[in-house]
């Protein structure tokens, strides 16, 4: 019975989340707030639905679909959002809104940087393929786990090229708690402020392009850094140059608070991931 | 409990049309793009309204694909993009 009540609540919100989604996908001026306010919206919301549809599948099936697919719209999201963004954005063909305001003198044109490959941990790969696998069959039974053991494992080792790195070592639990309650913390303020921003008329609304300076080092937390500015509402990562980040911001009254609000995200990946303590005093960029 | 089933079908319905609107309006390729991830997502949400609706859980994997799957034809539209304005 509280099930029940539990997973309709989960189910009402998500739906609502998606609907007021949509209608800013009609109502904000162009592309780039419309990304804000559906995608990401709509994300929280598919969030909120599967949590009340895996309430239904038991503890251990739904906590371990929950995870995969909070995983994956975390990992696949904000990189198909921060690519089309980045693509719409030297795209002078795109109609950008008048009110936008450009912070950023001069976006530097898209380049490839040069990527060393180094090889990854195919176990990683092994293990998130297996837990994939577990969570579409949404059961723990032997035969399940022994089939996605071999079928991850045999996925893992043809495509060992592609496999993940372990991102840095986890020095700082605390720190990386600290983050993750910080980064919900987040996510729940800023849904919030892009459904006000829905009351906006769509010239009221100052969308911005900021730049800015950052001091992450390693790979590991600019790419944090990038998925979770773009995962959130309200903020989705343009261009990495340099030390530079571009960010496209759905409504900057306050350019200043919003950079200090990436400042401080930037902070505590830092200080949750930071891989090399002793760059970091030095204060050396990357 | 078939009050809440309701209300959400009715707001998962309200948001298909209006992400379908701006597919069809667009102006840009990338806004269809935004348009069509919605309505990936909105699907995602009607699945998951439907195994809470019945307690049927069979969908629940297409639900984990539907979401594993979405973010690759964003990346292609968008390398698509990229390639058009080189040109």
């Amino acid at each position: 019975m509280i099930i029940d009540i539990v997973g309709g609540l989960l189910v009402v919100v998500g739906s609502a989340l998606m609907a007021l989604g949509a209608f800013g996908l009609l109502r904000f001026p162009d592309v780039f707030t419309r990304m804000h306010a559906a995608t990401k919206a709509a994300s929280v919301g598919v969030i909120a639905t599967t949590t009340g549809a895996s309430i239904e599948a038991g503890a251990v099936g739904g906590a371990l679909i929950l995870l995969v697919v909070v995983a994956l719209l975390f990992l696949s999201g904000p990189l198909g959002m921060s690519l089309l963004a980045r693509a719409a954005y030297h795209d002078p063909e795109t109609p950008r809104a008048p009110s936008t305001v450009e912070l950023a003198v001069e976006l530097p044109t898209a380049e490839s940087t040069p990527t060393n490959r180094v090889r990854g941990s195919t176990p990683l790969l092994a293990l998130w393929l297996c837990l994939v696998w577990i969570a579409a069959f949404g059961s723990v039974e032997p035969n399940v786990v022994v089939s996605g053991v071999i079928v991850a494992g045999g996925i893992a080792y043809a495509f060992r090229v592609l496999a993940p790195r372990w991102p840095g070592s986890l020095h700082h639990p605390v720190a990386a708690w600290r983050f993750v309650v910080y980064f919900i913390g987040q996510m729940v303020v800023s849904t919030w402020d892009v459904i006000l921003a829905l009351r906006l008329r769509p010239d009221q609304i100052r969308p911005a392009v900021l730049e800015v300076p950052l001091m992450a080092l390693t790979r590991t937390e600019v790419t944090l850094l990038m998925n979770s500015l773009s995962f959130t509402p309200g903020t989705v990562a343009l261009e990495l140059h340099e030390h530079l980040l571009y960010v496209h911001v759905l409504d900057a009254q306050d350019p200043d608070r919003t950079i200090r609000d990436i400042l401080t995200m930037e902070s505590k990946i830092i200080a949750a991931f930071g891989g090399n303590p002793a760059a970091m005093q030095a204060g050396g960029h990357r | 409990m078939i009050a809440a089933t309701t209300v959400s079908g009715v707001l998962l319905v309200l948001a298909a049309l209006a992400a379908m609107v701006r597919v069809v309006r667009g102006p840009s390729v990338a806004d269809r793009m935004v348009a069509l991830d919605t309505l990936l997502f909105v699907g995602a949400g009607g699945l998951g309204l439907y195994i809470v609706a019945t307690g049927d859980t069979t969908y629940l994997a297409v639900l984990v694909v539907a979401i594993l799957t979405a973010f690759i034809g964003t990346v292609i539209v968008a390398r698509y993009i990229e390639e058009e304005t080189k040109r």
